[in-house]
């Protein structure tokens, strides 16, 4: 049985009148990409930083390495690596400079901030000032500043905002390099899910605050309870049918899509045919990762 | 991680920073404006008349009228409450202004020893403010040969270096506390500027830290310098521990 590396039990974090974190149960997997998916507001920045010991949550328990966090706090950030939305670095410094700050707080030697330099490509731009960068490049110094302590665990929370398409198509790369180069685990999150879909192997999904999903990318498509696109010479006739048998459905153009509800597909087509609909194309489709994740988070309307 | 080491990685993050300018401008833009009033009025600053005329503020020689002179007429009280606000605000700014708080904070330090290193950094800086002011004006009491002991400076710069510490603490907590960096800066220009007003009373004189440094001029019988550095060592500590509890109970937005 694979290991959890992350686990939290009822996680949850109130704000004056405002949950923001509904009781979570999160795991993730050693050695695994897992990426923490939702819309804006949805309550990721507040798991991960509870994850991170930054804001302390209001009930429930964060245990990182099978160790309880409020105790071990030291211990486990020592073995973590975090970049939490937007970089931070000091402006007025270089990026060597900036990671040398990094390295001498973790009292590591110095020799790491070349190693980090290189994989995260700014070797080049070692002794520009940080301010002088591109949003790009501060991502990747973000990251540089992350990995400098060789973690087991790193965080990475929306590493892609504001990054132009080659921008997201690096970080993508080096964050899928990363588990194979320091055997470390990763979390990953964004409102993307294109984004995550391409990086990750597990997923959770949260939305208001309530965690709608959590498991593998493959258990997410089997999600996908299959849709049934019909298309009849006489569509008026055709929803009048489905209305009169109490079928739920939208139209796409000409076409239907019912949502069957627990009815067998050759069932449905019998009740059109016997109601004498001309039907010529009668289809089960799958929905889109995409389309299941707006149906989980309820359209992935913002807060 | 060691205090050592977060003391250091607090250090370099000043490199290029307006920081330690300042930190040594201040003093000699005092000592510029003091060798000028001095240059133009030493004839009278210096006569017996007006070392009585001083008498009724407890200041009895030359050297005391020099202090005076420094410390009120030339606002270096101001002047030093003023740049403590300043350095205490730029050491919070740089982790309000990119967000480095996170970043700092997500990593395996103690927090009283992130919180003790800002304050120590603000504390050297007040530290060299003072040392530096002493220095200048023993160079000055030298330039223009004013009579009398060394002893009354030194005592000035000792009385100093214990007002100021409620200023640092103080400072150090709101500029901490507060995410607007302008609003710190806000409240502590109007008690720098307000200490004159608020030395008026002398329960305020003792209990506004940016009051008690101007009341380290050591006059009379030095009794107000040394109520008012009890009064800065106390607020000094108090507010230091406040902060301390503060920021560690504190969420990281």
């Amino acid at each position: 049985m694979e290991k959890n590396i992350v686990e939290t039990v009822n996680l949850t974090k109130s704000f004056k009148n405002f949950n923001a974190v509904k009781g979570i149960n999160l795991s993730v997997k050693k050695g695994r990409v897992y990426g923490f998916l939702g819309p804006n507001g949805a309550g990721k920045s507040t798991t991960i930083r509870m994850l991170l010991g930054l804001i302390k949550p209001t009930s429930g328990q964060v245990r990182v390495f099978g160790k309880d966090f409020q105790k071990n706090r030291m211990d486990i950030l020592r073995r973590v690596g975090s970049l939490v939305e937007a970089p931070s670095y000091y402006g007025n410094l270089t990026a060597y400079e900036n990671l040398r700050v990094s390295a001498e707080l973790l009292e590591l030697d110095y020799k790491y901030i070349d190693e980090v330099l290189e994989v995260v490509k700014l070797t080049e731009w070692k002794d520009r000032r940080a301010s002088k960068f591109s949003l790009g490049m501060k991502q990747r110094l973000g990251i540089a500043q992350a990995l400098i302590s060789k973690p087991e665990l790193l965080i990475l929370d929306e590493p892609t905002n504001g990054l132009d398409p080659s921008g997201i198509h690096e970080i993508r790369g080096l964050v899928k390099k990363l588990p194979k180069l320091y055997n470390m685990t990763v979390i990953i999150s964004s409102h993307n899910l294109s984004e995550i879909e391409l990086v990750a192997d597990d997923i959770g999904i949260i939305n208001r605050g309530n965690m709608l999903f959590q498991g593998t990318l493959e258990e997410l498509h089997s999600k996908s309870k299959g849709q049934i696109c019909i298309g009849a010479r006489d569509p008026k006739k055709l929803k009048n049918t489905l209305d009169s048998c109490g079928y739920e459905y939208r139209t796409e153009g000409k076409d239907v899509l019912l949502k069957p509800r627990g009815e067998e597909p050759e069932e449905i087509l019998r009740q059109l045919v016997l109601k004498d609909n001309r039907v010529f194309k009668f289809v089960e489709v799958q929905k889109s990762l995409e389309e299941i994740f707006l149906d989980l988070t309820g359209g992935g309307e913002n807060i | 991680m060691t205090f050592t080491s977060i003391l250091k990685s607090e250090l370099m993050k000043y490199k290029r920073s307006i920081l330690w300018k300042g930190v040594f401008f201040i003093p000699v833009l005092s000592f510029i404006l003091l060798s000028m009033d001095l240059h133009m009025r030493y004839s009278f600053l210096m006569t017996d008349e007006h070392i009585k005329s001083l008498s009724k503020f407890g200041i009895y020689d030359r050297v005391g009228a020099l202090i005076y002179e420094s410390h009120a007429a030339t606002l270096w009280f101001v002047l030093l409450n003023l740049s403590i606000v300043v350095v205490a605000v730029i050491v919070n700014y740089m982790e309000y202004s990119e967000k480095t708080w996170k970043q700092l904070m997500a990593r395996p330090v103690e927090r009283s020893k992130v919180y003790l290193s800002k304050w120590i950094v603000v504390l050297a800086a007040a530290f060299i403010l003072v040392i530096l002011n002493g220095m200048f004006l023993i160079i000055i009491k030298n330039l223009f040969h004013v009579q009398g002991s060394y002893n009354l400076i030194l005592r000035y710069i000792g009385f100093e270096l214990c007002t100021i510490l409620g200023v640092v603490s103080f400072q150090e907590f709101i500029s901490c506390y507060m995410e607007n960096s302008l609003a710190a800066a806000a409240v502590g220009f109007a008690g720098s500027i307000g200490a004159y007003m608020l030395a008026q009373s002398k329960l305020l004189s003792y209990l506004v830290p940016y009051a008690n440094v101007l009341m380290a001029m050591p006059v009379g019988d030095g009794s107000d310098a040394c109520k008012a550095a009890f009064f800065g060592i106390v607020s000094g500590i108090l507010w230091l521990v406040i902060g301390i509890l503060e920021f560690n109970r504190r969420d990281i937005k």
